[in-house]
């Protein structure tokens, strides 16, 4: 087509209708519904014969007030007109008007509704609307396509088109916006016509037919696929099923999916053609489960009760593809067998075309989602699992042979029981098929089986195999060897007529097949003697034919009454039979198989020598279980005359002008016929060539529909791989953004970490280093990267145990935790680091990495080493002191020991002198010698009493707990005498257990009473109180003690002379004495001993008193 | 008492030798003294004395060469004179040497007096535990004899 300017002056649209087979009718029916002024010019083109008148113009006239015209060249196309193609030519549209071809006959090829639609589409564009009646093949599929994408509008008949073909292959392609009635396109085209946004307001409807995935009804479709198909199509690409859903949708007419849904429970044959839909590009195993039970439940045990022993099974599945099939079908086979106990050897051979899938099938390597139809038991028995994969066992390899075979060029095999060849057909154009169901018959043993897919048949080429069960294409092989090329009249896809979409009836099958037809049957010998001889000789001619027409048996002298054509050489009675007869006996057929009655046909002329002759005809209808329909045409005794005599003696008494007239009559008749049959051989050849061509177009289309389906998987494929792209950019995304944050964490890390880090590869150099690193060792870190550790900086680092560990580091993954260095840095001086390093496995090991942390612990090592020298220090002080403290004892004591000595025996020989020398002394010298003895007895006293104080700070600090009650008593026993001296009483109250170091205490207590012993008055008795109470801190403030600690208050108190309480606190120092010695002896030191060991137990001492009235000396212990 | 008791007197001391035997004399205690003056001479006494021992040794700690502890715990693990008593008689007694005689089986400790008469009452009191110790019941005297303040060093 050349480019056509697109006219925009013309504003009304072009109803552009498409029709064949069916189409008239369906036309017809429209046009009644339309008004005369809908303002849209209406073009229609259907396919017509190429030879004869149309009357297409005058007959669709009565169906409409619009002018009905047959198309010129030239001519122009108007609204409310309408133009018909008239035949042999094809109509297209340039410049605005309507332009016809002549046809060309030659090809074979013919599609005026695609060459019309698209001239149209190109030029009116959106201002068409393409419609597409009933009728055969694919024309207008790709025209209406055009339409639509020149933003025009299509239509196409719904399961009302006798012949639904070509609206469904325009469907197919998606080219399709609605899919009515003829009366209901009457109506959208009206609505149309008022409303200008065309196109608009139509698909505002369509889009009642979109739905969502999420729809519940959808689910509930997938549910009933699942309950009643056995496939899970959850899984499915949902995008995909939603179309193939809507298409049904739109072929079924339905605008709710629930509508869709509530069909699909109820019709099986739509959930089949859904499931069929949906099921393309799938292959799994036992992918038609219910073909493949027929297979294990009737056609295998068959085939198996028929071999003998010694036989073989041979079963072929051309076209195998990747096994899966192949596979099923050994296994089913194999089933079968194991469950009748019955071992036949078996062999299946499997064929394809494709090198590549027949390796694929050999190796039989299968996924999960492949078996997944197979029980675990089928499973274990045929298969061997691998991970999640599932490879083909022995049993099925030995009974599987796999070869890569070119059907329709390499010899085929032979001796074959069973072939199964589902989806290789509709591949082929009709003469590879033809060829192919030939290779079939070749190959097949004697009724032998072929299987075909569920859409697919024999075709024309039923001479050589009879169909057994329809519902699974199930065929046996006949007897028949005839290769009949010629194409029957009836169309091959006629099959979908089976269906029967008008009455919705499936045409029965038959089941019971496997009768015993052909094992011969009990007869006696002289019946079957007697049979033969009326066969032999009284039996008439007759033939028997099937439905197409082509005689099966002879009987009788069929001779006389058919004769062969001259041409190809063929069994067709019509094509046999005289002409004298053969309308009659084409009639008779017809309404034989029509009516199914037998139809006789009498008085039919026949030429001979003798003149013409008479016989009558029957033909019966004769069905066969077992076999196809047939037809038994009887051919009656032959007669000179008519049978009826009056009829003919009124006709010979007719003689002279009705004679004449007659003659005329008949030779008008005999023209008539001749013309007939010329016109009937021209209307078969027609038919064939249509036929033909139908079927290539067809295959083809299927071809397309087929790459369609692989194109749209792909497509599909791509969008969710893209998807899968998306969603993995947007993971990696992510993971960049996180690695981004984890690295600027990282850093964070670093840069805010105050210890010295650098970072090390395997050879040492330094890759990173850190700011405190470069400040702490003086280190420009331009300089230090790349440079290797130890050099680095003037071999500051050089540092050999270091280097030798570091070394170690990556090869065996040691790591150093706190090793201590001490290394002389030049410029730093001595400093002592901690080093902390562990090695960075990294996804390349030759990158792996060093992390090495320091810590400078030098403050810290040399604040150690000074404790450690004044601890040192401290401990031999301490041994010296303790040395000093033992001479100190020794020597205190060996002092007062040699002290005491020579004073003792002042003492002794002073009181020696005075008591033996009296009389010689006189007053003075006796005198004088007391006075010595006074001073001398002081000096022991305060020898003793010096050696007791500092023994006391020396002592230990040995804490008991002692009975205060008994320590008292051992005082008491040893300061006997003075007691007894003083007279004095000693009374004690509250005494109780406290802890104290018990030989200091007890010369505590001793100084304490004996100094009230001492101090006793001269006036009155002594009379001594200790008493012992427990106080809190607090209640004792004015001495500040601790307020919350407790104590033990021991308090001993006299009624001595007492003493001036001003005096109170200085009567604890050392040498401090408020008497002079010769009234009372006493050194002074007694009260600081007193004092210093109350202090050792972390107490406190007091006194108080009252000049002549006593004195309380009260001691607090800490509890 | 059917003789003197005789007191052995172990005191390097000669002044507190005087002192003793002018005690005993003076005040007529019914016992006779024998005096060495050092540990040496005090176990080459008993050695030689074997047959007859003293009733009553009088050690003094401060000795010359072998001292008075040395002694004490060589009587007393002598099977011929563990028996005897052995009163330790010093200048001064320490806490700790105090435990160690008694442990080692000192009969008392005698601290030496300023006063003679001192001296002579806390002989009497001996005597009298010696020998009722050998008939009756013994006095209750503390372990060391004649400290002032027993508890001073």
């Amino acid at each position: 087509m050349k480019a056509v300017k697109e006219i925009q002056k013309k504003s009304f649209p072009f109803v552009a209708i498409g029709g064949s087979a069916g189409g008239f009718e369906a036309l017809s029916q429209l046009l009644s519904h339309l008004p005369a002024n809908s303002g849209m010019a209406f073009i229609y083109v259907q396919h017509l014969s190429p030879d004869y008148k149309s009357e297409l113009a005058s007959l669709l006239s009565r169906s409409t007030s619009m002018k009905v015209l047959e198309a010129e060249d030239d001519m122009e196309m108007l609204p409310n007109h309408l133009v018909v193609i008239p035949p042999n030519t094809e109509m297209f549209v340039l410049d605005g008007k309507v332009k016809l071809l002549k046809r060309n006959i030659n090809t074979k090829k013919h599609f005026p509704i695609d060459v019309f639609f698209t001239s149209i589409a190109e030029v009116h564009k959106k201002y068409v609307i393409g419609i597409l009646l009933s009728g055969t093949g694919s024309d207008g599929a790709l025209g209406m396509l055009k339409i639509k994408r020149e933003g025009g509008l299509t239509m196409a008949q719904d399961y009302s088109a006798v012949f639904s073909s070509m609206p469904d292959a325009a469907i197919a392609e998606g080219a399709i916006d609605f899919v009515l009635s003829p009366v209901e396109m009457a109506t959208s085209l009206v609505r149309l016509s008022k409303s200008r946004q065309m196109k608009k307001d139509l698909l505002k409807l369509s889009h009642e037919q979109e739905f969502e995935n999420s729809n519940p009804e959808f689910k509930v479709i997938l549910q009933i696929l699942y309950k009643k198909k056995g496939i899970d199509f959850s899984h499915y690409k949902m995008n995909t099923i939603r179309r193939r859903i809507i298409r049904r949708m739109q072929i079924k007419n339905l605008s709710h999916l629930k509508s869709y849904a509530e069909i699909l429970a109820k019709n099986s044959d739509e959930l089949e053609i859904l499931s069929q839909d949906l099921l393309i590009n799938v292959s799994f195993f036992f992918r038609e489960p219910d073909t493949f039970s027929f297979l294990k439940n009737t056609l295998f045990p068959k085939i198996i009760k028929d071999k003998s022993e010694g036989d073989k099974i041979r079963i072929w599945v051309p076209a195998c593809a990747t096994g899966e099939e192949v596979y099923s079908i050994a296994i089913t086979m194999l089933e079968v067998m194991a469950r009748k106990n019955k071992t036949i050897p078996l062999q299946i051979f499997a064929s394809d075309l494709s090198a590549h899938v027949v390796r694929a099938a050999r190796l039989g390597d299968y996924s999960e989602e492949d078996v997944k139809l197979l029980t675990p038991q089928i499973k274990a028995r045929y298969f061997e699992k691998h991970k999640d994969r599932y490879r083909v066992g022995k049993k099925l390899r030995e009974v599987c042979v796999f070869a890569h075979h070119n059907i329709l060029s390499d010899p085929s095999f032979s001796h074959i029981d069973f072939i199964s060849c589902c989806n290789l057909l509709i591949y082929l154009d009709a003469v590879a098929q033809r060829r192919v169901i030939s290779t079939f018959h070749y190959a097949l043993e004697e009724n032998g089986f072929l299987m075909l897919s569920k859409s697919e048949s024999v075709g024309d080429a039923s001479t050589l195999f009879s169909p057994i069960h329809k519902k699974f294409r199930l065929y046996i092989r006949k007897k028949n060897f005839e290769i009949s090329t010629l194409p029957s009249l009836i169309p091959r896809f006629s099959q979908s007529t089976l269906f029967d979409r008008k009455s919705n009836k499936v045409l029965p099958s038959r089941l019971s097949f496997f009768s015993n037809v052909h094992k011969g049957q009990q007869l006696n010998i002289v019946g079957q003697s007697v049979d033969d001889l009326l066969l032999s000789h009284y039996v008439p001619a007759c033939v028997l034919i099937n439905y197409t027409n082509d005689i099966i048996e002879f009987r009788g002298a069929s001779e006389n009454f058919l004769r062969h054509a001259s041409g190809k050489a063929s069994f067709n009675i019509v094509k046999m039979s005289r002409p004298e007869y053969f309308l009659e006996l084409r009639v008779a057929i017809l309404l034989a198989k029509k009516t199914q009655q037998k139809v006789l046909k009498a008085n039919l002329e026949l030429k001979g020598e003798q003149g013409l002759k008479f016989f009558n005809l029957e033909v019966v209808p004769l069905n066969i279980e077992g076999e196809e329909p047939l037809l038994l045409v009887v051919f009656g005794k032959i007669n000179d005359v008519q049978v009826d005599e009056n009829t003919f003696t009124a006709a010979k008494k007719g003689r002279g002008s009705a004679g004449e007239k007659t003659t005329e009559t008949r030779s008008e008749l005999m023209q008539l016929r001749a013309a007939t049959l010329t016109m009937s051989h021209e209307h078969e050849l027609t038919v064939a060539e249509l036929q033909s061509a139908n079927e290539e177009v067809v295959s083809n289309n299927e071809e397309l529909r087929t790459l369609n389906e692989e194109l749209e998987t792909s497509k599909e494929e791509i969008e969710s791989a893209n998807e899968e792209l998306l969603a993995n950019n947007q993971k990696l995304h992510l993971k960049n953004n996180k690695i981004e944050e984890l690295n600027r964490y990282s850093e964070a890390i670093i840069v805010t970490m105050h210890n010295p880090m650098v970072v090390l590869d395997k050879d040492l150099r330094i890759r990173n280093i850190n700011k405190p690193f470069c400040d702490q060792f003086n280190i420009e870190k331009e300089n230090a990267l790349g440079e290797k550790f130890y050099e680095v900086n003037h071999k500051q680092w050089k540092i050999l145990e270091l280097r030798r560990f570091l070394e170690d580091i990556i090869p065996k993954n040691i790591y150093l935790h706190n090793m201590e260095i001490t290394h002389r840095f030049d410029t730093l001086g001595e400093k002592t680091i901690l080093v902390n390093a562990r090695r960075v496995q990294l996804k390349n090991r030759r990158r792996n990495l060093i992390l090495l942390i320091l810590e400078d612990v030098s403050e810290r090592a040399s604040m150690l080493k000074k404790e450690k020298l004044l601890i040192e220090n401290l401990q031999r002080a301490n041994v010296d002191l303790e040395h000093l403290n033992t001479e100190l004892t020794s020597f205190s004591y060996a002092s007062s020991h040699d002290l005491q000595e020579p004073l003792r025996k002042i003492r002794t020989f002073a009181a020696y002198i005075l008591k033996e020398e009296e009389q010689r002394l006189s007053d003075s010298g006796k005198d004088y010698f007391r006075r010595m003895q006074n001073s001398v007895n002081h000096m022991q006293t305060l020898v003793e009493d010096l050696l007791s104080y500092s023994q006391t700070s020396l002592s230990e600090r040995k804490f008991e707990t002692i009975d205060l009650s008994l320590l008292i008593e051992e005082v008491k026993a040893e300061l006997v005498d003075q007691i007894a001296e003083k007279k004095a009483t000693i009374s004690s109250k509250g005494l109780c257990k406290i802890k104290v170091i018990r030989f200091q205490f007890r010369q505590l207590m001793s100084n304490l009473i004996g100094n009230a012993l001492k101090f006793a008055s001269p006036d009155r008795l002594a009379h001594i109180t200790i008493e012992c109470k427990k106080v809190k801190g607090s209640d004792v403030l004015q001495l500040n003690l601790d307020a919350k600690h407790k104590y033990c208050q021991i308090s001993v108190c006299d009624n001595g002379i007492g003493f001036d309480a001003k005096y109170k606190s200085r009567i604890f120092d050392i040498f401090e004495r408020l008497h002079s010695k010769e009234h009372y002896k006493g050194t002074g030191i007694g009260l600081a001993i007193c004092k210093k060991i109350v202090k050792n137990h972390g107490g406190l001492i007091t006194a108080d008193g009252e000049l002549n009235k006593g004195a309380c000396f009260i001691v607090y212990l800490p509890l | 008492m059917l003789r003197n008791v005789r007191i052995l007197l172990a005191d390097d001391d000669r002044d507190d030798q005087f002192v003793f035997f002018k005690v005993v004399l003076e005040n007529a205690l019914a016992c006779e003294v024998v005096s060495v003056y050092d540990g040496e001479e005090l176990m080459r006494y008993l050695l030689n004395n074997v047959d007859d021992l003293p009733d009553i040794i009088f050690l003094d700690l401060n000795m010359p060469l072998k001292k008075g502890e040395d002694c004490l715990l060589e009587i007393k693990s002598h099977k011929d004179y563990s028996k005897l008593p052995v009163v330790v008689y010093s200048t001064s007694f320490n806490k700790d040497i105090v435990p160690f005689l008694q442990k080692n089986g000192a009969y008392y400790c005698l601290q030496k007096q300023s006063e003679g008469g001192d001296l002579a009452k806390y002989l009497r009191l001996l005597l009298e535990n010696l020998l009722l110790g050998q008939d009756g019941e013994l006095k209750e005297l503390p372990f060391v004899l004649g400290k002032n303040n027993p508890f001073k060093y």
